[in-house]
């Protein structure tokens, strides 16, 4: 081996060594500002902060950190020193975190805790983030698995995860209720939604279903035999059945998409609750609507009836978020027959007042939606996030008076925003 | 291209290596060309000399002299390079010139050499050498030097340029092989040249004993057809041992956290041609290390904030099986007939979930898989040169998952019941039953010793039931007990041309059918599912090149090329019931591959030098992603990405006397170079953030390095001594896009590892000791999954052969 090629050799190694050292890492400052914004990339998710809500530019690379994991689902109620971001996998148990601005007013994660269990419903009661699952198999006092008369395992528990972000601990207390004949009818129930009475009370509403057998839903509930009438519990921190209300105008109220029960009860500015159904079942005969519990009622108000479904072209709505003064925003399905995972984009309002409905005006079409995250209300304004087909996301302002839609902030390279909320400096 | 020394107990391996060439050379050449060089060899008192070597320099075909001594070799026409070589004897080098259809009779006569034994043993390695040397690019390393170490199959591959292995843990845990970035179901890999997806998760390449193997051959890019499997980006084919000497090959080992390994493997050729072989193996380790993370509050469910240290305490794996087989060689119906059993069974425990800090201390999975298995290979098929061979193989594996546990542990070992919740993790009894069926047949035909024509069809049929109803209630529906079938069927066909020893060119094509039935539900309603048995054919195929020529002496250049494919999967084609759409529109996923390699090598007294260098680009194409979104309504599938790599691989190796030096280093650049995240995004033209980032979770820049140094006939004649250092170095790479602002990383590790080896009686008896991460490093492949720190152990092996 002569020596031109020994050097000939080392060069080959040292060009390498440089080609190989030329690494790339665009460090972005995040900038500071008052709204706290969860965003996913292709793979993770990024807490950022940004100021601006109706006519800015941001990059998601600058964002203020990337989470260890991609984040399901946001709770923050109205105290707004801290948001609980919670992962739901298929049943993981998920490492739920809790994220509050710094003496810097930068967001930061200041806990850790685990979810045992899977959830199916969230929201908030007192000083606590609830969240919820029903199907479970519950245990008797002699620690086994209770049994149906068949000797089947029974599945009408529903597990509760009580979240204290009261006293910032994030401690977490997991209780067990049974559902079994728990309207009467023989049947177990799954429940959905949290509507916090503020007297040491919550409602949530029970989608009643045949036992033991699981059709789909994540195994939470079985075939519905009463798919015309609607229950809602009201419930104390202990699990105890205060009082059922029970009607037949409507469906039971709850959105379904997949696994999920979403929420479809909401509080007032003058403590009465809106309970909708968005007809989910097709054998219910109900159509889509509302109906009222008046403040210290413990009945439904059986003068409040609002047909929704004759105002919507007949289409059935999944979700609804509750602004102000009687307007709730709506997402309709985008086809008429639904099925658990039908995809649902179109965007409606109504006036739970006046019993007025509008479809949003100069606002994306259905079709180029591909997606949204969680709305945030600000001087009767709704603030939502949508993803467009072919564009970034951007937060488009809702006003319900005129049910008008402006394009506001978009965020280049996100694939989506989750959700905005205003956090509190600390 | 890789020959490791890190261990090497010659006289053992020669032998099987001798019969190997043996056998590999009238497999792989299958003809015969005009003229014989015929010899015998004596050593200098007269005495005949069995199991020599005898090798053609310039082509590396050889064989080993019979037990008179006596050996056979054909070549062609022309001056050829002979070499003798037997441990204990000075090689001999001989010029030879034959004329046509000449046949020449040499006698040999070695002398011995007390001095040293031949320290780079190039025939010791030559099947290996020969597969390095072909047109594919191709690293192919013999296993038999690794067979007194601790280390696993998964750990070899882990030193080869271009590859690395992701592991989650200790012994026993989840394992996962990239080529060049690629990952998943982009490579396949084969124990024998059957696919290995049928074998069930104990003979994975984690968990099989490297005393198994025979050598490991790492096809990068380009995989020849032999080969059949819709790989991507790269194949890797365990072969395994294959002596027809007798033989007893008896190891155990034992090391840090309770880790005890054994293998025992016997085997007896008769004169008649009677084989019998039986190899039996057990792993067993508690993989208790200990492990940085944050603990869990029971009481209240939070995390710590500061991370300590913990002991692992339900991670406990063990497998133990046996492979059995019987047959007959050199018969009229047969040239070699094999039957075989391999019985695995495994226990695993589970200790965390894919984040670190989430403990569990009761999930565990267990494995049992039966797999009986048929060789038949006949030489001459009714013609002259037409040589056939056949495997099947059928698989019975049954998994089953256990978690019942109510409650939560955390990573202190402590455990708060809660009858609140069904299981840790998702609440199974599950039992799932599958059955592979995977078959092997390729027939070869040599023209005039300058023509090769290969068909290889390579069958594998898969299905999964749940058998235990009950046991599955928990957790399933009706589409849990459809049917699921997949049937693939590879067709491959190559010509190889080789005019000269110089020159070497293979053209191939691969034709790929599946056949695959699903559950689907077919009902639209909400209260309902009707799940309904559906079946769709797939056809597509792909093709390749692979050159090489010797420009100068000691020079090799090779390129190759292949379109490769990958079908999709069931899950892709039909969706699963639950989360995912199926898109039976789907096209395969496309891949161009380009090699080029250089290779030099060079030896002179007491030194040897080589290098190779290596140069790499696939566009990869139809990338199959999945979308979410409201708009989908649950996962999608669709035909969309891009990906650039293009790369570079160096290889050194350095032999001065007893010390020799090993080392290669690796760069690839993996680019995603689809400019728009989605099909709309073309049409508004938004271009995607992640354009021409890299490809994110996967390292691209390492390096490996072996010194070794052997003292032979230390303390006593036919022992030697053998002293190992080596280091990996893996550069820092981030978990997510860097363009999206990502600062999760996964950071820069650089294990250090030490052994010491004895062996006595030319390699008889030995005994190794190793140190592996002595600087006690934290070691993680993927993000936040700690695998062990520093730890010792040693091994005793005995082995003898006749």
């Amino acid at each position: 081996m002569n020596k031109k090629r020994w050097i000939e050799t080392g060069l080959l190694f040292l060009l390498m060594i440089g080609m190989a050292s030329c690494d790339d890492n665009n460090e972005v400052a995040p900038s500071v500002g008052s709204y706290f914004v969860s965003v996913s990339g292709e793979s993770s998710d990024y807490v950022m902060q940004i100021e601006n809500l109706e006519d800015a530019n941001y990059s998601i690379n600058q964002n203020v950190f990337e989470l260890e994991s991609q984040i399901q689902t946001w709770l923050y109620n109205d105290n707004p020193s801290t948001v609980i971001g919670l992962i739901y996998n298929q049943a993981n148990p998920g490492v739920g975190v809790a994220i509050q601005n710094n003496n810097e007013n930068i967001p930061e994660v200041v806990g850790e805790f685990q979810i045992g269990s899977r959830f199916t419903n969230y929201g908030f009661f007192g000083d606590y983030a609830i969240t919820s699952v029903g199907g479970q198999a519950p245990v008797g006092e002699d620690g086994n698995t209770l049994t149906y008369e068949d000797g089947s395992t029974r599945d009408d528990g529903i597990s509760f995860n009580f979240i204290n972000i009261a006293d910032g601990s994030l401690s977490l207390t997991t209780k067990t209720m049974q559902t079994l004949n728990i309207t009467g009818n023989g049947e177990k129930a799954t429940n959905s939604g949290i509507v916090d009475l503020g007297n040491g009370e919550f409602l949530t509403a029970l989608v009643c279903s045949q036992t033991g057998e699981v059709i789909e839903g994540g195994s939470s509930s079985g075939i519905v035999n009463y798919p015309d009438s609607v229950w809602v519990a009201a419930m104390d921190e202990d699990l105890n059945v205060k009082r059922i209300y029970r009607d037949d105008r409507i469906s039971y109220a709850s959105g379904r998409y997949r696994s999920r029960y979403y929420n479809m009860m909401s509080k007032d500015e003058n403590d009465d609750v809106y309970v909708f159904s968005g007809s989910y079942e097709s054998t219910s005969t109900r159509p889509c609507g509302a109906l009222r519990i008046n403040d210290g009622a413990t009945d439904f108000d059986p003068d409040y009836y609002f047909n929704i479904e004759e105002l919507t072209d007949n289409y059935h709505f999944r979700r609804i978020w509750y602004i102000s003064r009687g307007y709730f925003l709506m997402v309709f399905y985008n086809d008429l027959e639904i099925t658990s995972s039908s995809p649902a984009t179109r965007f409606g309002l109504v006036n739970l007042y006046d019993k007025t409905f509008s479809w949003i005006n100069n606002f994306p079409t259905y079709d180029e939606i591909a997606s949204y995250g969680e709305p945030l209300v600000q001087n009767n304004n709704l603030y939502l996030p949508v993803k467009l087909e072919g564009y970034d996301p951007a937060i488009y302002k809702i006003d319900p008076s005129t049910a008008s839609a402006t394009r506001g902030t978009e965020i280049d390279g996100a694939t989506n925003i989750k959700a905005i909320y205003p956090l509190r400096a600390n | 291209m890789t020959i490791y020394k890190k261990y090497r107990i010659p006289n053992i391996h020669f032998i099987i290596t001798l019969t190997l060439i043996f056998g590999c050379a009238q497999l792989i050449s299958g003809q015969k060309p005009p003229c014989t060089i015929r010899g015998i060899i004596y050593d200098n008192e007269g005495n005949t000399l069995p199991n020599a070597s005898a090798y053609i320099k310039e082509t590396f075909r050889g064989v080993s002299s019979d037990a008179k001594g006596k050996f056979s070799l054909s070549v062609n026409e022309g001056t050829h390079t002979l070499c003798i070589q037997m441990l204990g004897f000075r090689p001999l080098e001989q010029s030879v010139t034959v004329g046509n259809n000449e046949e020449k009779f040499l006698q040999i006569k070695l002398k011995p050499d007390n001095v040293k034994l031949d320290h780079v043993n190039v025939i010791g390695q030559s099947v290996v050498k020969q597969i390095n040397k072909t047109a594919y690019n191709v690293v192919a390393i013999d296993a038999k030097q690794f067979h007194n170490n601790t280390t696993g199959v998964a750990q070899v591959l882990d030193k080869i340029a271009g590859v690395k292995i992701k592991e989650d843990g200790g012994v026993g845990s989840n394992t996962n092989v990239s080529i060049n970035g690629f990952t998943g179901n982009h490579i396949k890999i084969f124990m024998d040249g059957v696919p290995m997806t049928g074998n069930g998760s104990t003979m994975q390449i984690n968990k099989i004993p490297i005393n198994m193997a025979e050598r490991i051959e790492v096809y990068k890019g380009v995989v020849p057809i032999e080969l059949g499997g819709d790989a991507l980006g790269g194949a890797i084919n365990i072969v395994t041992r294959k002596s027809d000497m007798s033989y007893v090959d008896a190891s155990y080992s034992y090391g840090s956290f309770n880790t005890h390994k054994s293998y025992v493997s016997i085997g007896k050729t008769t004169k008649e041609g009677f084989i019998g072989q039986l190899d039996v193996f057990q792993n067993y380790s508690d993989n208790n290390y200990k492990v940085k993370t944050q603990l869990l509050n029971l009481e209240t469910n939070r995390y710590s904030s500061e991370e300590s240290w913990f002991r692992r305490f339900h991670d406990q794996y063990h497998n133990e099986g046996f492979m059995a087989r019987a047959g007959v060689k050199d018969k009229s119906w047969t040239s070699r007939f094999m039957v075989e059993v391999n019985y695995n069974q495994e226990y695993n425990q589970i200790q965390n979930a894919n984040l670190m800090k989430i403990a569990y201390g009761g999930r565990e999975s267990k494995s049992k898989s039966i797999i009986p298995a048929v060789y038949y290979k006949k030489k001459d098929l009714g013609l002259e040169n037409l040589d056939l061979s056949f495997t099947g193989k059928y698989s019975f594996v049954q998994t089953n998952n256990v978690d019942t546990v109510r409650g939560q542990y955390n990573w202190a070992g402590d455990f708060r019941y809660n009858s609140n919740l069904d299981s840790e993790y998702q609440r199974t009894l599950g039992e799932f039953n599958s059955k592979t069926g995977s078959y092997v047949t390729t027939l070869k035909y040599t023209l005039l010793n300058q023509h090769a024509f290969v068909l290889n069809n390579t069958t594998t049929s898969f299905s999964r039931e749940n058998t235990d109803s009950e046991a599955n209630s928990e957790n399933s529906n009706e589409s849990d007990f459809i049917k699921r079938r997949n049937i693939k069927n590879i067709t491959g066909f190559s010509y190889e041309y080789k005019p000269s020893d110089k020159l070497n060119v293979s053209v191939f094509g691969k034709y790929y059918y599946v056949n695959t039935i699903g559950p689907m539900d077919a009902d639209n309603s909400t209260s309902r599912t009707n799940f309904v048995e559906v079946e769709k054919d797939y056809s597509t195929s792909g093709y390749g090149l692979a050159t090489t020529f010797h420009p100068f002496n000691k020079w090799q250049i090779k390129t190759s090329y292949e379109k490769t494919v990958r079908v999709p999967s069931q899950t892709e084609l039909f969706g699963d019931e639950i989360l995912e759409t199926g898109n039976a529109s789907l096209k395969p996923e496309n891949s161009h591959n380009i090699n080029l390699n250089f290779g030099y090598e060079t030896s002179g007294e007491n030194i040897s030098f080589n290098a190779y260098a290596g140069l790499l680009y696939r566009y990869t194409y139809n990338y199959i992603r999945r979308l979410i979104g409201e708009k989908y309504g649950e996962g999608y599938y669709l035909n969309h990405g891009k990906v650039r790599t293009s790369g570079a691989e160096l290889e050194i190796n350095f032999f001065y006397k007893n010390l020799s030096l090993n080392s290669n280093f690796t760069y690839q650049d993996i680019r995603n170079i689809e400019k728009y995240d989605t099909p709309s995004d073309r049409a508004t033209n938004n271009i995607s953030i992640r354009y021409k980032d890299r490809m994110p979770n996967m390292p691209y820049m390492f390096s490996n390095v072996d010194l070794t140094y052997s003292l032979k006939n230390f303390l006593h004649e036919g022992n030697h001594l053998l002293l190992t250092y080596g280091f990996q170095f893996k550069y820092e790479f981030y978990k997510s896009w860097p363009s999206e602002g990502g600062d999760i990383t996964i950071p820069t590790q650089t294990p250090h590892n030490f052994q010491i080896g004895y062996s006595i009686k030319n390699g008889r008896y030995n005994i190794t000791c190793e140190a592996k991460n002595f600087t006690n490093e934290l070691l993680l492949d993927n993000y936040s999954l700690q695998k062990p720190g520093r730890s010792y152990s040693v091994k005793l092996r005995y082995y003898l052969h006749k």
